[in-house]
């Protein structure tokens, strides 16, 4: 009997059978996946500032003093040519106080490193060290599978969905009725008040504030769990069904075509490479400064006997959101542009396929959205909590 | 009395909602595989290979330096808010693990390179591609002209291409990947076939046959 009433309250008066169902739904649910929304939420709040924190840790190596002109790239080369090393990539950052990283291997032993250098005085700065890496991988497989594997995965999968059905419940249960006093109640907190009365305001309109954008992370973040869920939304934006995807052809189809004929080209242009003078890097980054003509982290990845080609990745930003856009272009050892594959001229479900991690960790917009989705997922994590000290005072 | 009887009600439905939700998370955490280590468990491989004391020692510093090569590489990889090159980046981690497989074999016997080399093959990821010993014995037993080299390189690269261009489509779900990996598949073997004679073409399905998607191996 009594077991009835913690769980099962009286339908009250004037309240539509819809609300009522809402709020029994909302609480059998909400206590069934806190724990686990919890944990997805907390891993999620941790690991939006990996980047970050690898970077203050790094920092001595990461961010240098800005004092007079860059250094050419042919500076770097000269430099790691007399230690007989030959670079593989370049990374050059858009903000003008981090250093470089170059990726170079020894000529005759092949063995890769990774150093950042100084792009003012040209200081080898050495490499990053990776100490946070093992926390974060263990963060990360907490938050996608609770560290069980596809088992982990899938249930992390429907705690999300029942997540989502939680956030719309609780949009029900939230919606004011039309009188000033609960309107204004509904969009504030009274700091003020008693203990339980502020997080009773914690979790309704904190709640409300941060619906939309849990809604979005929740839903970005089962797009990448089920396929339906990435059929649904590629083809609302007009890309094909997984299941269309992957049938198989008779033949070689356009697009596989395509790209085989871009590989033909390449294997030519192996062949030619002992004929052609190469480049000068900082030619490519002239052509590529001229093609892409905004302000952007460039990666340059040099030619090597498998690859004839310079590829190049540069991040638009130059959006209205500041919106990280990348960009692809490929030169030949001639400087010759032979591949242009820009952000803006991709179909629209392609763009999200692209973005689609980025939007869901919050680095779409770099520090000022991971702060912000920071703020959303610690409200997420809270919302647990607060909702379960609700229930709690009324089980006591 | 009544009040009582609410409270002792109370307390012990709380207390049968926590023993039911820590025992319902002891399930879970059992109904669930090992979860893999992320990186190669050498301890485990220190132990199959049965080293002694020297090997053991050449082993730790030959594998904590190719850790911190890997590591090195990963770095090179990753840009702020860009795409990972996953061609250039497997091409890359293949070569790192081929020089390792070479100076790990100058101190291990023939029976502990076989442990070795099954164990890499076991837990190491595989590009999706023929590899260059499939590639060389193709151009061989085939006696494939240059143009049709230069084909089947095109081709296999052109596989590789696209399928890693989809990986976020069938990132995390193994099933998926394999459908990709023969949609693509088919699309390669169409494309080489196209310049081969029958006989070739007998010779070459016989040479492929064992390849499969890295999610099926």
């Amino acid at each position: 009997m009594n077991v009835k009433k913690l769980l099962l309250r009286k339908r009250r008066k004037k309240e539509s059978l819809f609300k009522y169902i809402s709020a029994l739904l909302h609480l059998w649910l909400g206590l069934l996946s806190s724990v686990i929304i919890l944990i997805v939420c907390l891993t999620g709040c941790l690991y939006a500032f990996k980047n970050q924190i690898n970077d203050f840790q790094n920092r001595k190596q990461v961010f240098v003093e800005t004092k007079g002109k860059r250094l050419p790239l042919s500076y770097f080369e000269d430099k790691l040519k007399k230690e007989k090393q030959q670079i593989n990539s370049i990374l050059i950052p858009k903000n003008p106080s981090r250093s470089v990283v170059i990726s170079f291997f020894d000529i005759d032993s092949k063995n890769i490193q990774t150093h950042y250098f100084n792009p003012y005085t040209g200081e080898d700065l050495g490499s990053g060290n990776g100490n946070f890496d093992g926390f974060f991988n263990t963060v990360e497989a907490l938050h996608k599978n609770l560290l069980m594997g596809d088992v982990g995965k899938q249930i992390v999968g429907a705690f999300v969905l029942v997540f989502i059905f939680m956030l719309l419940s609780g949009l029900v249960l939230w919606w004011p009725k039309r009188k000033k006093k609960l309107i204004k109640q509904a969009f504030t907190i009274q700091w003020k008040a008693k203990f339980h009365r502020v997080n009773y305001d914690l979790h309704n309109t904190f709640g409300f504030y941060s619906l939309a954008f849990l809604l979005f992370i929740s839903l970005t973040g089962i797009y990448i769990t089920y396929p339906w869920v990435k059929t649904a939304v590629l083809v609302s934006l007009g890309g094909e069904s997984i299941s269309a995807q992957t049938q198989t052809e008779e033949g070689v189809s356009n697009s596989f075509a395509n790209v085989m004929d871009a590989m033909l080209k390449k294997e030519n242009e192996k062949i030619d490479k002992v004929a052609i003078k190469q480049i000068p890097l900082d030619s490519i980054l002239y052509l590529t400064e001229k093609e892409l003509n905004y302000s952007g982290t460039t990666t340059i990845l040099l030619p090597d006997e498998n690859e004839p080609r310079y590829q190049i990745q540069k991040i638009n930003t130059s959006n209205w959101f500041g919106a990280m856009f990348p960009d692809f272009i490929d030169f030949d050892r001639n400087g010759e542009l032979k591949r242009s594959d820009l952000f803006k001229n991709k179909p629209l479900h392609q763009q999200f396929k692209e973005l689609s991690k980025p939007l869901h960790t919050g680095e779409i917009m770099g520090t000022s959205s991971v702060i912000f989705y920071f703020i959303i997922t610690l409200i997420g994590f809270s919302l647990p909590i607060t909702g379960f000290v609700i229930w709690w005072k009324k089980v006591k | 009395m009544f009040q009582r009887k609410l409270i002792s009600n109370s307390k012990s439905m709380k207390n049968t909602f926590l023993i039911i939700a820590f025992t319902g998370i002891l399930l879970l955490a059992s109904c669930g595989k090992e979860q893999k280590k992320r990186g190669l468990d050498y301890d485990k491989l220190k132990q199959e290979l049965v080293l002694n004391s020297e090997q053991a020692k050449k082993f730790d510093a030959l594998t904590a330096n190719y850790k911190q090569i890997m590591q090195e590489n990963k770095a090179a990889s990753s840009t702020e808010g860009g795409q990972l090159n996953r061609v250039a980046f497997f091409s890359k981690m293949e070569e790192i693990y081929q020089k390792q497989t070479v100076e790990i074999a100058s101190f291990l016997d023939e029976n502990q390179l076989k442990t070795y080399n099954e164990f890499m093959s076991k837990n190491t990821r595989k590009r999706p591609r023929y590899n260059d010993e499939l590639l060389a014995t193709i151009k061989t037993n085939l006696e494939l002209t240059e143009e049709q080299s230069k084909i089947l390189e095109a081709a296999n690269n052109a596989f590789e291409k696209e399928f890693y261009d989809a990986h976020d489509i069938y990132h995390g779900n193994s099933e998926l990947a394999a459908e990709y990996w023969r949609k693509y598949d088919n699309q390669r073997k169409s494309a080489i076939e196209s310049t081969l004679s029958e006989e070739q073409i007998v010779e070459f399905r016989e040479l492929v046959k064992n390849e499969k998607s890295p999610s099926e191996k």
